[in-house]
């Protein structure tokens, strides 16, 4: 209590305690068996002002709190100090199973070939990336798995601490293999989508999904309950879930205003959000510039009408615009309110970090877990994936396309720029070709009168992604295509 | 409002107004409890309605009550901080409130509110992320000061309520505020008799800052220089909580700005609960929860949201639950509503002997059923009562094997017969070697509580049977006293004995004989102290029954741990359980494994792609990877592998098509976040996890 004016106040009255390491340790080693090995930093003293709780040396253990995990911590967390198989030996013990004898002989003996391939095989890696595209028979007979040795061998009798110290220096073991190697090395979307309409699942698990959404639809009058008490749902587990959020929309939020939300969509942002519900919804005049304002004056404005209820559905509230403190603040001051419910998915797995205590508070989730095993078509369909075909970055065939609809002087010039890239290819530090450089060379060639002219061309390269203009630090603009070496060769030779 | 309503290129959020027409008058009064929800036909909607109705009741004044120690001492301080002069300092009250965010706002709610009562009207309450510099948070505060005063002020003005509502944000500044102030306090003063001195009218401004920490350190000090020069015309006090120490605030103002500021220091309580209702928690339940508030987030208003959601959760189970009511005419009153298939319902849960009649004939039902009701309410109300008594009796025991709080006690209780317990036994064994003096404080503080409860009623019942005994044994003890002096001369006796000369080897054996003889002797107090605990004990194992061992208990204790997921997500885990073993969700016979490291070729592709990922180190070549998925999903193609690939037209359908499946799958990781792309080395991938 009110203690006068004397600085140090709240001394805990414990009497005889170990050093709080001590405890810490203690702690640490109590908690392990679960695998939540927490950070319990020395400031647990604030933890613990419950004095009368706190007098023993024996530290409360949660009884209840890790029992009955579906999974326990270990398996997600720890450092694992079994082998790695490596994905040869992996696919050798899956392959070997369930196949008949004769597959199963032809299998083993096929990997001891890969296996061994892979040992004689050691640095010719720079032959094999350049024969790679012409030639594949000799490369290809190694087969599937030369070098697989993802597993750094030296780290695999230290300790954990060891790698993690060693990590940045160490080199990468893995082997040279490229997606180049195949036909098409990245998809592009349209053709992944239409390939991936035709995949069937097999029967059993069509059936097995259909009785998984069944009960999770089964829970939907349950949720209406729920988030007319004021709490907030929020979703996970494995698959998407936009499908469960939008029929439970359709089904049971017809009568009621609804905002959907994607939070995987690029350039989405929280003020879009709120413009949605101050302008589109409301009809206000008045629409601050401010998001703390905005959603102050949304909170006002619903707070006037405590009949209506507003159903916000949040498709990835973890998504990446969505993702920083402000705007999951804002979100938070929004489903507190009595009258605005929250509904949201989660599928990164390290979602749950982005919220402390107090927006937790807030939120007033109750967790639900709807996994679905349905794919992320949409979600991904923004996703600038790895093995997708971006639009972002350039590849051969959309290349050759938009070439073909150039005009002859601009041909012209974007083959200048192919022929210097190639020919510095060698040079590990190409900055690109620079400007002054193309235009002289143009003018050279007739091809261009005057330096505009020049950059209206180039705006129609760079529209289309064909090159990428960089500035130097001295000023000097560089042009550079993003394509690889040998495909930039290929290309150069069909349009010779 | 399907499907392809919500994709678009162009634009993330989309609205569906759904008849929704935003109405034009804002200022329409809101009726009271008109609060209606789809539910309320429900029986036990309407059970659980009013039963949080209460408790949120009981809740907010247990909070005004803890809150009120607190606040009176600050109230003092803060009426009292202008009376007599302040030579440039601001006075100051931080406030430690010990990390508890969540709850702390509720606490500076009330806290403002009890301002505005009793102290002055004049309010601000500034929250770090709405004052990033010290523009905003001079505007915010003027405009609290301003604003908020009009609207106290009643519908008189509500002319100038709209002029001053038109002062622009950019505009409200300290000497605005001034020029208010003064404007406010010179009415004041020229209607006021003239020996009111102007200095003890004036209302101080308090300014609360109730997350300091959070606060950058160089707005703080600019604002608290600022207002340093103003604080002789407009008398400012500060209030500010402080979660960690009052050295933070050393540390974030240095001796200038410290200067300026009078600090004075109030601790507030660590808050303390207990809750009165007939719904009541199970022992699991009850031991998550208070798991969950003592180690994750120490929040008294997240606990409170827990046991709402543990009691929605217990009334949704259907119309019996209603029945979970502290009016036993409220009760005769929902039997009586009960339809047959409610009866059926409830009576599936029973394992009660005459099974068979009580589904069928529903009026042996509610009959059995309100029995069975009064009983288990009379034995839970007992068990309050003496788990209460045993409480007292226990919690200082050493090393207190019951447990210090009740709490403790009464997850113990409810899930066991606490009375078998061998930690019971140790504590009575405890109580067996206590000091005449504890064990009367004990007894005087248990006498006090039980005849707290019984004082209106005069028929006799097994309470006042109980209080009785106690009585007569309390009479005895204190007899004892007097009686005492009967036992002393006994002892000197003996004492006198020993000082008799003899030689060692004598004494020694007397000595011995003597310490024998006293073990096995009791005195007439060890007699009485053994009775009495005898007497707790029996009524301890009469009373203290669990509830579980009733019949229908299932109505008034809810107990089913599942909740967890519910509270607590389990997020990480149901995706790795997901991704690790598919069976686990699908329940499909193809799938199954004998442990988490087994490949099916059946699985989901993204379950291969993820155990396949979990061989590999830090960095995965996805060329690899999607041969090992090749032959994973299609290994009858390894026959002649070169083969394939050279002349692609011939498998190209199959081939392109796995490629991309295990496209997909990879995505779906990438987007899970287990795997990023890497600028490392060409088509290389890094792992984002350590573990399977």
């Amino acid at each position: 209590m009110a203690s006068g004016s004397s600085p140090l106040i709240r001394k805990t009255t414990r009497q005889k305690k170990p050093s709080l390491k001590a405890l810490e340790s203690l702690y640490i080693s109590k908690l392990k068996h679960s695998g939540f090995v927490r950070q319990s930093s020395s400031d647990d003293d604030n933890n613990f002002t419950d004095e009368d709780d706190y007098q023993d040396v024996e530290i409360e253990k949660p009884k209840l709190l890790h029992s009955n995990d579906i999974v326990h911590g270990d398996e997600i967390f720890k450092f694992h100090t079994q082998k790695r198989q490596g994905l040869a030996r992996k696919v050798a013990e899956v392959c070997n199973e369930n196949t008949p004898y004769i597959e199963r002989r032809k299998a083993k003996t096929k990997i001891e070939k890969l296996l061994q391939d892979a040992d004689s095989s050691g640095s010719d890696n720079t032959e094999e990336s350049d024969s790679e595209v012409e030639i594949p028979k000799p490369a290809r007979s190694k087969g599937k798995f030369s070098k697989t040795k993802l597993q750094p061998t030296a780290s695999r009798g230290r300790s954990k601490y060891n790698i993690l110290q060693t990590a940045p220096q160490k080199k990468i073991c893995t082997s040279n293999n490229t997606l180049d190697k195949l036909e098409t090395p990245r998809l592009p979307q349209y053709q992944l989508q239409k390939l991936l309409q035709d995949t069937k699942l097999s029967q059993e698990h069509e059936r097995a999904l259909k009785s998984l959404s069944e009960i999770n639809t089964g829970f939907f009058s349950k949720w209406v309950f729920l988030l007319n008490e004021n709490f907030n749902i929020l979703v996970y587990g494995l698959g998407s879930k936009r499908n469960i959020l939008n029929q439970f929309h359709t089904e049971y939020l017809k009568d009621s205003p609804v905002i959907v939300v994607n939070g995987f969509f690029p350039t989405l942002s929280i003020k879009s959000i709120l413009d949605g519900i101050i302008v589109d919804l409301l009809e206000l005049e008045e629409n601050p510039a401010n998001i703390n304002e905005a959603a102050e004056l949304i909170i006002q404005e619903f707070n006037s009408m405590p009949k209506t209820h507003l159903y916000l559905i949040v498709h990835n509230i973890e998504g990446e615009i969505l993702r920083n403190s402000k705007t999951q603040n804002i979100l938070a001051k929004l489903s507190a309110t009595k009258n605005i419910h929250l509904l949201a998915s989660i599928d990164h797995i390290n979602a749950p970090l982005i919220w402390d205590h107090k927006k937790l508070n807030k939120f007033n989730y109750i967790w639900w877990d709807v996994t679905s095993f349905s794919p992320y078509t949409v979600e991904n369909s923004f996703e600038l994936s790895l093995m997708v075909q971006q639009s972002g970055s350039l590849a051969l065939s959309s290349l050759r396309n938009v070439f073909v609809s150039l005009t002859s002087n601009s041909k012209r010039i974007y083959t200048i720029i192919v022929k210097h890239q190639l020919q510095n290819a060698k040079n590990q530090y190409y900055q690109g070709l620079a400007f002054k450089d193309l235009y002289m060379a143009c003018r050279e060639a007739f091809i261009v009168s005057s330096d505009l002219a020049l950059r209206a061309q180039l705006a129609e390269f760079t529209d289309h992604k064909m090159v990428k203009m960089k500035r130097s630090v001295d000023g000097t603009e560089y042009l550079i295509i993003p394509l690889a070496k040998d495909l930039l060769q290929k290309f150069l030779e069909e349009n010779a | 409002m399907g499907d392809q309503h919500t994709v678009s290129v162009s634009k993330g959020v989309f609205v569906f107004k759904n008849n929704f027409k935003p109405s034009r008058k804002k200022k329409h009064k809101m009726v009271v409890g008109a609060n209606k929800s789809i539910f309320s036909n429900n029986l036990w909607y309407q059970s659980y309605f009013a039963l949080w109705k209460k408790i949120e009741q009981d809740i907010e004044e247990l909070n005004v009550e803890m809150l009120v120690s607190v606040l009176s001492d600050l109230m003092i301080f803060i009426k009292n901080s202008h009376d007599n002069g302040t030579d440039g300092e601001i006075p100051t009250a931080a406030l430690l409130t010990g990390i508890n965010m969540p709850d702390h706002e509720f606490q500076f709610k009330a806290l403002s509110n009890q301002i505005k009562l009793t102290v002055s009207p004049h309010v601000s309450v500034l929250h770090s992320q709405d004052c990033q510099n010290l523009k905003y948070l001079i505007e915010n505060m003027v405009n609290q000061f301003i604003n908020e005063h009009d609207t106290c002020t009643t519908h008189m003005e509500m002319e100038e309520e709209d002029s001053s509502k038109q002062i622009k944000k950019s505009l409200l500044n300290l000497p605005l505020l001034q020029s208010w102030y003064e404007d406010l306090y010179k009415e004041n003063i020229s209607t006021t008799p003239k020996k009111h001195k102007s200095k003890t009218r004036r209302n101080v401004l308090v300014v609360i800052i109730p997350d300091l920490e959070s606060f950058s350190a160089q707005v703080l000090q600019k604002f608290i220089l600022l207002v340093s020069w103003y604080v002789d015309k407009l008398p400012f006090v500060f209030v500010f909580g402080i979660a960690t120490s009052i050295n933070t605030l050393h540390t974030m103002l240095p001796y200038k700005v410290s200067s300026k500021i009078n600090i004075r220091v109030f601790n507030s309580q660590p808050s303390l609960f207990a809750l009165s209702c007939p719904f009541k928690l199970g022992g699991r339940v009850f031991n998550l929860l208070i798991d969950i508030f003592l180690f994750y987030d120490f929040s008294v208003s997240n606990f409170i949201q827990n046991i709402k959601f543990a009691m929605a959760e217990h009334f949704s189970q259907g119309n019996a639950r209603a029945l979970c009511t502290s009016d036993s005419k409220e009760i005769k009153r929902i039997l009586q509503s009960f339809t047959h298939e409610d009866c059926e319902n409830e009576g599936k849960n029973e394992t009660y002997q005459n099974r068979i009649k009580l589904l069928s004939d529903d009026e042996y039902f509610k009959s059995v059923l309100e029995e069975e009701i009064t009983k288990i309410r009379k034995c839970v109300r007992r068990l309050h009562v003496f788990l209460k008594c045993l409480h007292f009796l226990v919690n200082d025991l050493p090393k207190a094997p019951l447990g210090k709080q009740v709490r403790e006690l009464y997850s113990l209780a409810v899930s066991t017969n606490i009375t078998k317990t061998p930690e019971y036994k140790e504590c009575f064994q405890l109580l067996g070697f206590q000091s005449k003096e504890e064990l009367t404080s004990k007894l005087s503080k248990i006498m006090k509580y039980v005849s707290s409860l019984l004082n209106d009623t005069n028929k006799p019942n097994k309470m006042k049977i109980f209080m009785d005994e106690l009585n007569n044994y309390w009479n005895e003890i204190n007899n004892l006293d007097m009686n005492t002096p009967e036992d002393k001369p006994h002892s000197v006796q003996e004492d006198n004995l020993i000082l008799g000369q003899m030689d060692r080897k004598q004494l020694k054996e007397k000595l011995l004989g003597m310490s024998k003889q006293t073990d096995k002797r009791m005195n007439r107090y060890e007699n009485l102290r053994k009775n009495i605990l005898n007497f707790l004990s029996g009524v301890f194992e009469e009373y203290l029954i669990e509830p579980s061992s009733l019949y229908f208990h299932e109505i008034f204790f809810f107990n089913h741990i599942s909740i967890q997921n519910y509270i607590v997500g389990t997020h990480r885990s149901a995706i790795h359980n997901a991704l690790n073993d598919p069976q686990y969700y699908l329940q499909c016979k193809c799938c199954e494994i004998p442990n988490s490291l087994v490949i099916r070729p059946s699985m989901p592709d993204i379950c291969i792609t993820y155990k396949l990922h979990l061989e590999c180190g830090k960095m995965i070549n996805l060329y690899d990877w999607l041969q090992a998925f090749l032959s994973i999903v299609d290994p009858m193609e390894s026959e002649d592998d070169s083969k394939r690939i050279v002349d692609p037209e011939l498998q190209y359908p199959l081939e392109i098509n796995l490629q991309a499946r295990f496209t997909q799958a990879i995505t779906e990781l990438e987007f899970l976040g287990f795997v990023k792309s890497s600028k490392r080395k060409a088509d290389h991938v890094s792992r984002l996890t350590w573990g399977g």
